[in-house]
Parts: structure tokens; C-alpha cells; sequence
């Protein structure tokens, strides 16, 4: 392509999980490719600051300070913004945008994005969720269909690793599995109270993104098998679990095919009206504020949902006066989530004589069970559900003195706790949408982004079978004391929480 | 998720089976925006497998000069 | 803090000889400069670091003194609570203060251990945390408790922490 050092093959906008992706498949494919990622280089192990530290090392035992947290209430929100993984996070005050509703937009503006902070639980899609729209007839069909990606499927498994059981469920189709994370007593007696009580419903392994047992394509790309340390979110150094800072980005550089450039926010992509496609972008420099142009033949987007949005919205020509690639009105609008409100937890009076040794990066899995082979409910489509039981230490710190010195030494365990999230699908929109501010704009020129989404309806009963359903199988497995949730968190939080509220929740009930 | 939704009429969404954009063949949209529906399913193994699926059509179709 | 032996000899053979001249006598404890959020003097400080060795004394192991968990209180009082809670904590450490000295005519820090334990094990068995003195032992009570569970020799020594597992065991017999 051309003698222009501003000229590639292909540009791929944006370098978290499907930005590595996009690099990584160019590169292999021989395409020159220019990788932009709008934030910092974050290189596998040298930028990972606090991976090492050890518990005591954090000044405030991994709290955040009360002036950062009032400063930026929204990302505060995220249960991985801790001492030990903030710096990979961006804060409110740095990046604002408008919620003309409350929206909690969690942004990684850094090489690898949130790819170093996802929850790493990794399902596939069947066709009852890719007929969903068509059969309930809400928003438009899928073009596609599940034969149609799962090939595509395996390809990427088999490259990030992914460890999960072969459990033959129609509704979660199996995958190129690495063998699976254990469950523990209590989550395997449920899972057997479970099949006992329902048909169609489901306690599985929980299917992640960890090496439990690499193989060569793994090594070959620098990673060994997870170590259970269970610090993901600070970035790990044996490259345990998938990222595009341990996997696809450090492959694609392997090629020679890959310039990556960081800091650069790309504010528009241009339009060649003769050739009538895309000639390539322009970016400003956010440390320097300087703007140049970039061409390539093939374009991805891969900026992370709402700022691919605000990036389309904002490209704007001739022949595309409302946005790029918007001839329809539809750019922006049909926006949804996850609805993660409910949470149950319980107590669990059996199985004193077994605990539990070390840690693990998953619990165990609920598959959708409402509304997957017919409609039966007052509300459209379903949700899945983390689920997972823990043992540990309880210290009794009622007293003082030699007594609470002792009582903090003890070896003497708690009963089991159980706990259980939802994950709610929510119905695309034409009224959840985001469009940008006609007046503001960041100090990179962009207009501020309008957030105007919301629960409805379907949500709220959605959330209310949640606790119902999970309150009877909760009773029959015998569970006591029994305490179930809404947050009424608002929509967003979109670094898909795991079993961490679960233990926040269980630790809180010890002390 | 969605905002730049995949579907088969170019009247009705933003990008085709390929997350190719229905109205400008050399770009493709393969993060989360992409997204018809959002399922009960954590969503990033179907980001990547569609990314890797998009480059293998997009390079196919440059080869053949249709983009 | 360490009071300087002879001069504290000396303010005992004072308080022997006359109490009445000591507040003169005595110059205004000295204001700890490391925290822009709270006020705390030397004097303050050395009480907190009393009533947190009283709650885990060091004994033939290190307890709060030994790990100096009275620091990690007041750096997380300062960083990590509102203003609100933050003055609550002060007005309640003053209350604190206020009622041993009504009551024994000395400090916390001057009181004898048994005495420091009786005081402390009446704060103990308080229920009701809408006494300020009350709100103000919970919290350090708590924090010197994160302080110990999270320090270096509690999670090598008391309770292992292990930074890499290595593993996950399903089941194991207890």
C-alpha cells in the first residue's frame, strides 16, 4: 500500500478483547495493520505496578481513599475499582459524559481496554438466543445463526483457552474445552437437588478463560496455567487467564506486521466520496493534541460499544450527514445491557466436616431456564446465574484483649455460605439510546456523549422471578436464612461482575 | 451492547451478517455496539469469535477486489 | 511515641508534688503534621496506640503495638472516612478522654494496665453506638483489628497468605 508511512492495510480502532482480536487476525493474514488505542501502552507483566504486592503493601488494604471515591462516584460503583487495580480504570472526573438517565459507564482506556478486567467467564451462544428477537419479536432478526459462528467459536477457544465441562445443555452449547474448575461439595449437592426438582435447569461448571491445562498454542504465546491467585484484575504475570496484553496483541507484534499507537483518540473516520468508502481516520494525540491522518483499505471498530457509537455518530460527511453508516436512523438507538440487580444469599448447615483448599477464578453456572423452548412467563426472555458456596475462617471479635488475640488466631471454620447473582437479557430499544451533546465537547474535541438508558417493565418482573425462582430452590436444597436483594443499581457497571459480590456479601455477614 | 446492530435489512440495522456495514463495504464494527440482542451469556467469547469471522471475510473480499 | 524516661520520671515526682501547677508546667502536646484531614497531637496519638494495645496487647507474639496498628487507623481515618465520620471520631475520642480523666484524675495512657483494661472492657460490652465515645472505640476497635488481620506478621505467621495457590482443592476433609 502506497509509499505514505500514514498508509497501512488495515487500521483497527481500539485494543481491548475484540480489538486484539481484529490485530491479531489482520497481522496473521499479512495485512500491514495499525493498531490505535486511545490511552496508555500497558506492556504484559512490566506495566502491571501491583501484581506482586502482597495484601499489606496497599496503603489502605485495597480500599479507595474517601476523596477519590467522592470524586468519582460512578466507577467508585465497580467492584474491581480497588487500590490494587485503579489505575487501569478511568475516572469520571477525566472522561465526563451526560446521563440524561443514570448510567454506570466503566471505561480501561489503555492497551488491552477492560480485556485485563473482565470477569472472564466465557459462554457460548445457541440459536434459542440468536432466533430470541424473530421468535419474541422484538428488535430485528439476527442475520446470523449458530452454525454460522460456531466454528468460529473453536477457533478462538482454542487459542485463549477455556476451561469448562462438555455438559451437552442445548440452550449453552459445549466448546473446545480445557478441563474444567472444580466445584465444591455444597455447589455439587445443588447441582444434584437441582436436576432432582426441575427439568431444563441447570447448575454447570463455570466456563472461563483460564489455562487449567495450556497447550502448545498457549506456551507459544508466552502463557502457563492459572496459579488460582485470583488477582486478575492487577494483571498476571503467567498470563493465567486471556487478555489482549498476554495473548493477541503481543502475537500480532510477532508478525512485523503490527504498528501499534497509543494515546490516540480517533475523533472521526473519514469518507472518500469518489471512491465511496471509507478512506481511513483522522486521530488527535492526547498527550499532544496533534492531529493526523491515517488510511488503510479495511476499517475495524472496535472502540468498546458506546464509544464506537460516539465515534460513528460524530464521523459525519456528505453522504453521511447524520453518521457513519446511519442512512436508517438506527445508529445509536436499540442500545441494552445486562441486568445484574438480584442477588440471593443463604446459609448452608450442611457438609461441616469439608472445606476447601486455595482459591479458584469461577463458581458454578445457571443457564437460562425462563422462556427457552416457549414463552411461559409475563416477561420476555430470561436470565442466567452465577452461583456459587464458600467455607471459610470466622473469627468471633466480640471481645478484647488476649481473648480477641486468641479468637484471631483460631483455625475454626464457619458454616457454608451460598450466594447467587442474576443475569438479566434486556430487550433492545429504539427509546434506550445515546446520541451526542450539541453543545459540550471533551478536550479532545469530541462532543460529549448522551446516555439515555433505562430499566422497564420486563426488568423489574425479571428481577422479581429471579428471587421467587431462586428462593425455592434455595428452600429445597434446605439453604436457611435466606436474604435476597435488589441493588436498583443503575444501568451500565458493564465489567460483568462474578462471584465477587457473592464474597463481599458472605464477609460481611462474618464480621 | 448495540447501537450499531447487525440484521438483514440495511433499512432496519447498521450491519450485515459479516459486521460489515451495510452501507460502506471496507468497514466493520465488531465490538459490543454490533450486538442484535444481548442474551443472558457474558458477551466477550462472541465478540472475538465475530471479530476473527469479520477479518477472515474482510481479507477474503479485498483478495477478491470487492473492497 | 516514647516518652523520654527521665522526663517522665520527673513528671511524676511534679504530679507528687503538686498537681495544681502541672497544666504550666507541661507544654501543649505537639501536633502530629502527618495527616491534612484530622487533628490529632502527641498526646492523642499515644492514646490511641494504648487503647489499641489494650484491644490485642502484644504478647509473647506481636500485637497492635508491634504492628503499630494505631498508624494504620488514624492514615485510615484521614483517607479513607468522610469528613463527618471523621469528626464524630474526634469528638468521640475527646468524650473518651474526657470521662477517664473524670473519672480516674489521670490519663488512659497513665492508668495502670488493669485499669486500662477495666475502661476499655466497659467501651467493649457498649451496645449503643450513638454515644460518640462509643462510635469512636467501635471504629478504632475495628481498624486496629484490619490493621492486625492484614498485617505482614498476622498473614504470614497467624494466618498464611498465600500470593500464588497453585491450586484449588475441591474437598477436603476437616
Amino acid at each position: 500500500m502506497g509509499n505514505n508511512t500514514n498508509t497501512f492495510d488495515a487500521i483497527v480502532i481500539g485494543s481491548g478483547i475484540s480489538g486484539g482480536w481484529a490485530a491479531k487476525e489482520l497481522c496473521e493474514k499479512g495485512l500491514k495493520t495499525l493498531v490505535l488505542e486511545r490511552g496508555r501502552n500497558v506492556v504484559h507483566n512490566k506495566d502491571y505496578p501491583t501484581t506482586n504486592m502482597m495484601p499489606w503493601e496497599f496503603e489502605h488494604r485495597g480500599q479507595i481513599p474517601v476523596d477519590i471515591a467522592d470524586k468519582n462516584p460512578v466507577v467508585s460503583r465497580c467492584y474491581a475499582f480497588r487500590e490494587d487495580a485503579m489505575h487501569f480504570f478511568v475516572k469520571d472526573t477525566e472522561h465526563p459524559y451526560i446521563q440524561q438517565k443514570p448510567f454506570d459507564w466503566i471505561r480501561g482506556y489503555q492497551v488491552g481496554g477492560k480485556s485485563l478486567l473482565w470477569a472472564r467467564q466465557t459462554q457460548r451462544w445457541s440459536d434459542f438466543d440468536f432466533e430470541g428477537p424473530a421468535r419474541d419479536g422484538f428488535a430485528v432478526d439476527w442475520p446470523i445463526r449458530y452454525k454460522d459462528i460456531a466454528p468460529w467459536y473453536s477457533y478462538v477457544e482454542k487459542f485463549a483457552g477455556i476451561s469448562g465441562n462438555k455438559d451437552g445443555l442445548d440452550m449453552l452449547p459445549d466448546g473446545e474445552f480445557l478441563p474444567p474448575i472444580e466445584l465444591n461439595d455444597v455447589e455439587k449437592y445443588f447441582q444434584n437437588v437441582v436436576a432432582k426438582n426441575y427439568n431444563g435447569r441447570h447448575v454447570i461448571y463455570g466456563r472461563c478463560a483460564h489455562l487449567t491445562e495450556p497447550q502448545k498454542t498457549h506456551y507459544d504465546q508466552g502463557r502457563v496455567q492459572c496459579q488460582n491467585r485470583t488477582l486478575c484484575q492487577r494483571g498476571c504475570p503467567f498470563g493465567g487467564y486471556f487478555s489482549s496484553n498476554s495473548s493477541t496483541i503481543p502475537w500480532a507484534l510477532k508478525t512485523g506486521n503490527m504498528t501499534l499507537r497509543p494515546y490516540s483518540v480517533v475523533q472521526e473516520i473519514i469518507y472518500d466520496d469518489k471512491k465511496n468508502k471509507a478512506a481511513g481516520v483522522r486521530i488527535i494525540d492526547a498527550q499532544t493534541k496533534v492531529v493526523t491522518e491515517y488510511f488503510a483499505n479495511i476499517i475495524f471498530v472496535n472502540a468498546a460499544a458506546l464509544n464506537t457509537n460516539l465515534l460513528l455518530l460524530n464521523s459525519k460527511s456528505n453522504r453521511f450527514p447524520n453518521g457513519f453508516g446511519n442512512d436508517n436512523d438506527v445508529l445509536g438507538k436499540y442500545v441494552a445491557f445486562h441486568n445484574y440487580r438480584a442477588h440471593i444469599n443463604a446459609k448452608c448447615n450442611d457438609f461441616t466436616n469439608v472445606t476447601t483448599e486455595g482459591r479458584r477464578p469461577t463458581t458454578a453456572y445457571i443457564p437460562r431456564f425462563r422462556n427457552v423452548y416457549k414463552q411461559e412467563t409475563d416477561f420476555l426472555r430470561g436470565y442466567a446465574a452465577g452461583f456459587g458456596a464458600y467455607r471459610g475462617i470466622q473469627h468471633d471479635t466480640s471481645g478484647f484483649g488476649t481473648e480477641l488475640k486468641d479468637a484471631l488466631a483460631s483455625k475454626d471454620l464457619g458454616s457454608w455460605y451460598v450466594g447467587s447473582h442474576m443475569m438479566g437479557e434486556t430487550i433492545p430499544k429504539e427509546s434506550n439510546y445515546v446520541s451526542l451533546d450539541a453543545n459540550k465537547k471533551d478536550e479532545w474535541e469530541m462532543p460529549l456523549l448522551n446516555i439515555n438508558v433505562e430499566y422497564d417493565d420486563n426488568d423489574e418482573k425479571m428481577v422479581k422471578d429471579f428471587q421467587e425462582q431462586m428462593t425455592e430452590m434455595y428452600t429445597k436444597a434446605g439453604f436457611t436464612d435466606i436474604h435476597v436483594d435488589d441493588s436498583k443499581h443503575a444501568p451500565g457497571l458493564d465489567i460483568h461482575e462474578w462471584v465477587v459480590c457473592v464474597w463481599v456479601k458472605t464477609l460481611k455477614h462474618l464480621y | 451492547m448495540g447501537g450499531v446492530r447487525m440484521g438483514k435489512d440495511p433499512k432496519t440495522s447498521i450491519l450485515n451478517e459479516w459486521n460489515q456495514m451495510h452501507a460502506c463495504k471496507n468497514v466493520f464494527v465488531t465490538d459490543g455496539s454490533c450486538m442484535t440482542s444481548t442474551s443472558t451469556q457474558n458477551p466477550s467469547l462472541t465478540y472475538m469469535a465475530l471479530t476473527a469471522r469479520a477479518v477472515d471475510y474482510a481479507v477474503s473480499q479485498m483478495k477478491k477486489g470487492e473492497i | 511515641m516514647n516518652i523520654n524516661r527521665r522526663s517522665a520520671i520527673r513528671y511524676f515526682i511534679i504530679v507528687g508534688a503538686g498537681a495544681v501547677l502541672l497544666p504550666t508546667c507541661k507544654p501543649s502536646p505537639k501536633k502530629i503534621s502527618a495527616y491534612n484531614n484530622i487533628s490529632i497531637d502527641e498526646d492523642q496519638q499515644a492514646m490511641l496506640a494504648a487503647i489499641a494495645e489494650t484491644i490485642i496487647p502484644d504478647t509473647n507474639t506481636p500485637g497492635a503495638k508491634g504492628i503499630s496498628a494505631h498508624l494504620f487507623a488514624l492514615q485510615m481515618l484521614n483517607d479513607c472516612y468522610e469528613q463527618k465520620d471523621r469528626n464524630r471520631f474526634l469528638t468521640g475520642m475527646q468524650q473518651f478522654n474526657k470521662d477517664v480523666k473524670d473519672k480516674y484524675k489521670k490519663s488512659f495512657v497513665e492508668c495502670s494496665p488493669d485499669e486500662q483494661k477495666i475502661i476499655v472492657a466497659a467501651m467493649n460490652s457498649q451496645k449503643d453506638a450513638k454515644d460518640d465515645a462509643a462510635y469512636f472505640y467501635n471504629i478504632l476497635k475495628g481498624l486496629t483489628v484490619q490493621a492486625y488481620t492484614s498485617s505482614k506478621y498476622y498473614l504470614t505467621n497467624v494466618q498464611e497468605y498465600k500470593l500464588v495457590p497453585g491450586r484449588f482443592k475441591s474437598s477436603v476433609p476437616v
